[in-house]
């Protein structure tokens, strides 16, 4: 698809971006995507909206919630909200190989998150082995 | 409707300024019939904002609910609304949106969880929309529970992605593959900024009420002893984080019938057939599987209390009956790879299995079902599923359920639990349902559940009419009728008249019969009984449904089964004007003076965090290590205790994610117990007494002799606490006391006794009780005495009874 989109409706925004209108409004209301660039009757929308959306969508097959993106949209400069400490989990899945998993992270990612590592771990012990062999 | 007509003003505590909501206020009114309600939702709209409003308000539907319509009404205008396919009526509310008219979308999504969008609400505008909904209750021999949801709890998905956007407010979204564009409610931990609720509610229960209460609300009821009561909120309001419960108990008398001749000429009628009519149940082995959720949103006095349940309800069973266990979260642990025996040695080991069970984690259900099932093998199981329900992708797991084949019965726990789910889970399956509020015990209640749906009163049930031509069930009747849960017959007939119900059960020498009489004329509920059948099809039809084959285009098409169902759907929605996950509600209404220019902002109405629901759960990162780590437990007394015997073992605990967890729950527990009340009460000793019944149904002891006093002691405190071989929770344990009793060989009987046992077998047998303050005292002898003089003093406290 070409950079180059025509100013488009809220309606041809959504079409293009395969989400409801709905869904657009609420993340305008929620400052992830900029409102249209004439603002009034003839409020428009352009490729800058779609990108942005599309990253949005992007990210959420990630993983991030709407939460996240807000605050990686607001880019490295901006501080966070409040200075807390973050803490990082290491797993070793091999002599020379260690994983960093953020500690804050819901049980049930965590627990992708395993089933990834432990998938990991095993696949590099089996190279390793083969190497071996 | 006069309490929709004052203005509500919301302060924040905290800030003390007033607080902008999109929505003040949700009133619940309609009628409570004794095989449904017809509900009349209000919600109130108004903006306080500069800007238009768009304003989503999201909510789960009850059991074998439906949407039928909603009038949305302003300052000079009253519209209703119209039941179009999905994409039809989005495409509706999205045109009216752009334009600046004022539309109203109300569409299912799955789960049962419906989003209300109203668009263009401007500055200072007041806007209601009525919306009318019917819905199904909990049937019981003696009444029914009715259950509107007022909150909606978080519910766990794998793929779900949760934040917490503020202390204490979290938000939780939903992968829209699978779910569409649906939106839910941010939770909140603080509900003194949330709208207000309230409701009053017509009770027609047909047979005479006999008591009204509510474990969830407290409840201001009139008109009594009339056709119709009243019920409402004895508050002026209250706030959006529980459901609404209700218990209706009415006197049993037979089978009761609701329904008649409709406008269109055919009649449409329920009747509800109590299981007593079916007589009592026989006993066979059993071969029974106890499936326990801890996951931590059962954190705390829940999972306390359903671990001792299923002690107790181990307890119940006999060296012929099998049994198996299996606890879960998101990994699934059981206590053998098989079924076992009930013999005394297994039962303690499944004990100390019980006593490692904590509370973490999240709901993996379908994984557990699957588990217990596989173990059962080929024999068809009777599996026993405690849990709060909250889980989201409901539909995937009815279909693993399914396919399963095993009958599951299930008790719901927790102030905005899963009624629905639960309710099909267990219906599809064959099996029954409980549901319990945080205020119920919850031992108890497993227990009730344990004791009715291991027995069925009846098995291999047909259901036919007399009389009425053309009559016919409108979905196939359950083929097994459980104690203490009555049969519902759903039947139409070509136009009303007299006739006959027919019911025959059993095979062989098992069999029974009933004959129900029919006088159906044209009356008011016939209407309301129409709809109440269409929901239930409706719901019945949308459990099939995995995935959203919504008309966003967010996903194409490609199941065909898919496409089979979404058509089967719409033409029952088509049918009884109901609205369905195919076909949605929809009004737009053009004003003078609407602007297209000016885009709304979105709002999503924000729900409490159901009061049993522990927020961190769900949305709170756990401090992992750091000062946070420290600062954050410290409050805690147990840290205190954790630092004097060892800073050094309380860093090493949080080092490793195990022992960060272990920590917490130790934390957490801590905590709840801390909570509890001191003292036991006489239920607290009746279940753990009742948990350490031996499989030969006697209390164990190290002579014979006290063997047999101390069960009958305990036979006695059942009785003297309410508890028969014929009613009450322990009935199973009681039957099993009797057992024990009458089955001593009679030499092996002291004297003082041979006359006594058949004197209180008989009472027990004959469902009646004894006095209170016995059972006190003979739980104190139970739970404090030695075996010195066992029996002396033993027939002392007898002699007390005389």
């Amino acid at each position: 698809m070409s950079s180059e989109v025509q100013a488009m409706t809220l309606a041809e925004l959504a079409e293009q971006s395969g989400l409801p209108g709905r869904t657009v409004r609420f993340y305008i209301a929620r400052g992830l995507v900029p409102g249209p660039t004439k603002a009034g009757r003839g409020a428009r929308y352009d490729g800058a909206h779609l990108e942005r959306l599309r990253q949005i969508a992007q990210w959420q097959g990630q993983g991030l919630s709407l939460l996240e993106i807000t605050h990686r949209l607001a880019g490295p400069e901006s501080p966070p909200p409040t200075l807390v400490p973050t803490s990082w989990w290491q797993y070793q899945v091999a002599e020379d190989v260690v994983v960093s998993v953020r500690g804050e992270v819901a049980p049930w990612r965590l627990k992708q998150i395993k089933t990834q590592i432990m998938r990991m771990t095993s696949g590099l012990s089996r190279e390793e082995k083969e190497d071996t062999l | 409707m006069n309490d929709m007509n004052q203005s509500f003003t919301v302060i924040n505590p905290k800030t003390g300024q007033e607080v902008p909501l999109a929505m003040e206020a949700l009133w619940l009114t309609g009628r409570i019939l004794p095989v449904g309600a017809r509900l009349l939702v209000a919600h109130t709209f108004r903006s306080q904002e500069q800007n238009p409003l768009e304003v989503v308000y999201a909510f789960g539907l009850p059991r074998d609910a439906a949407l039928r319509r909603f009038q949305i009404v302003g300052e000079h205008f009253r519209v209703r609304s119209e039941l179009k396919p999905v994409a039809e009526a989005q495409k509706d509310y999205e045109t009216g949106i752009s334009q600046g008219h004022l539309s109203t979308l109300a569409r299912a999504y799955r789960d049962g969880r419906i989003n209300l969008s109203v668009g263009h609400i401007r500055p200072g505008e007041l806007i209601r929309v009525f919306l009318e909904i019917v819905a199904g209750v909990d049937l019981r021999d003696d009444g029914l529970r009715f259950r509107f949801p007022f909150s909606l709890a978080p519910c766990y998905h794998r793929d779900a992605r949760v934040a917490e956007v503020e202390p204490g407010v979290g938000e939780m979204e939903l992968p829209a593959e699978e779910f569409g564009d649906v939106l839910l409610p941010r939770y909140m931990t603080d509900t003194s900024t949330l709208h207000h609720v309230g409701f009053e509610l017509a009770l027609q229960a047909g047979a005479a009420v006999t008591a009204v209460s509510s474990p969830s609300h407290a409840l201001r009821v009139s008109n009594v002893n009339e056709p119709t009561a009243r019920v409402s909120l004895s508050r002026e309001k209250d706030v959006p984080n529980r459901d609404l419960v209700l218990d209706v108990q009415t006197r049993a008398d037979g089978a009761r019938t609701c329904g008649g001749a409709c406008r269109d000429g055919k009649a449409r009628f329920t009747i509800v057939v109590p299981s007593l009519a079916f007589g009592p149940s026989g006993r066979q082995p059993k071969s029974v599987v106890l499936v326990l959720d801890r996951s931590g949103s059962m954190a705390g006095v829940a999972l306390d209390q359903a671990k001792r349940a299923v002690e107790a309800c181990l307890g119940t069973l006999s060296e012929t009956d099998q049994f198996g266990l299996v606890a879960f979260d998101n990994e699934v642990e059981s206590f053998r790879p098989a079924l076992v025996g009930a013999t005394r040695q297994n039962r303690e080991d499944a004990q100390r299995f019980l006593s490692q069970v904590q509370a973490r984690g999240g709901t993996d259900l379908a994984q557990a079902i699957q588990a217990a099932a596989q173990q059962a093998g080929p024999a068809r199981a009777d599996l026993f599923v405690v849990t709060d329900g909250q889980v989201s992708a409901t539909e995937d797991i009815l279909g693993q359920c399914r396919s399963a084949q095993a009958r599951l019965h299930c008790l719901g726990i927790g102030s905005a639990s899963q009624d629905r789910f639960l309710t099909l889970l267990a219906r599809e399956t064959g099996g029954v349902s409980r549901f319990l509020t945080p205020s119920e015990r919850v031992d108890l209640g497993a227990l009730e559940l344990f004791a009715s749906a291991g027995q069925p009163v009846a098995s291999a049930l047909r259901v036919s009419f007399q009389g009425l031509a053309g009559a016919q069930t409108v979905l196939a009747p359950p083929s097994v009728v459980f104690e203490g849960h009555p049969l519902l017959v759903m039947a139409q007939a070509p136009a009303a008249g007299p006739g006959e119900l027919r019911l025959d059960w059993g095979t062989g020498s098992t069999v029974g019969q009933m004959r129900v009489a029919l006088e159906l004329a044209a009356g008011d509920d016939a209407e309301t009984v129409r709809l109440l059948h269409g929901a239930r099809l409706i719901t019945d039809c949308e459990s099939q449904m995995a995935g959203e084959p919504d008309g966003s285009g967010m996903r194409k098409l490609s199941d065909r089964s898919r496409s089979r169902l979404s058509t089967k759907l719409e033409q029952l929605s088509r049918e009884y004007g109901l609205a369905s996950r195919a076909m949605a509600l929809v009004a737009v209404v053009e004003r003078a003076g609407d602007d297209a220019s000016q885009l709304p902002t979105t709002r999503i109405v924000p729900v409490g965090m159901p009061e049993d629901v522990t927020f961190e759960r769900y949305f709170q990162a756990k401090p992992a290590g750091g000062p946070a780590l420290l600062a954050a437990i410290e409050r805690q007394p147990i840290i205190a205790m954790l630092r004097e015997t060892s800073v050094n073992h309380f860093k090493a605990a949080t080092r490793s994610e195990i022992g960060r967890q272990t920590l917490f729950n130790k934390v957490r527990a801590y905590k709840l117990e801390s909570d509890l009340p001191k003292g036991e009460t006489s239920d607290d000793k009746l279940m753990a007494l009742a948990g350490q019944l031996l499989p030969d149904g006697g209390l164990p002891g190290s002579t014979d002799e006290e063997r047999l006093v101390r069960s009958l002691a305990l036979l006695l405190a059942f009785l003297g606490a309410g508890h028969n071989a014929r009613s009450g929770a322990f009935r199973l344990h009681v039957r099993q006391l009797v057992k024990f009793l009458t089955s001593r060989p009679q030499a092996q009987i002291p004297n003082e006794f041979s006359a006594m046992i058949p004197v209180f077998v008989a009472k027990a047998e004959a469902g009646e009780t004894l006095p209170g303050d016995l059972s006190e005292r003979l739980l104190i002898f139970l739970t404090t005495s030695s075996n010195d003089s066992i029996m002396e003093r033993f027939c002392q406290e007898i002699g007390k009874l005389a």
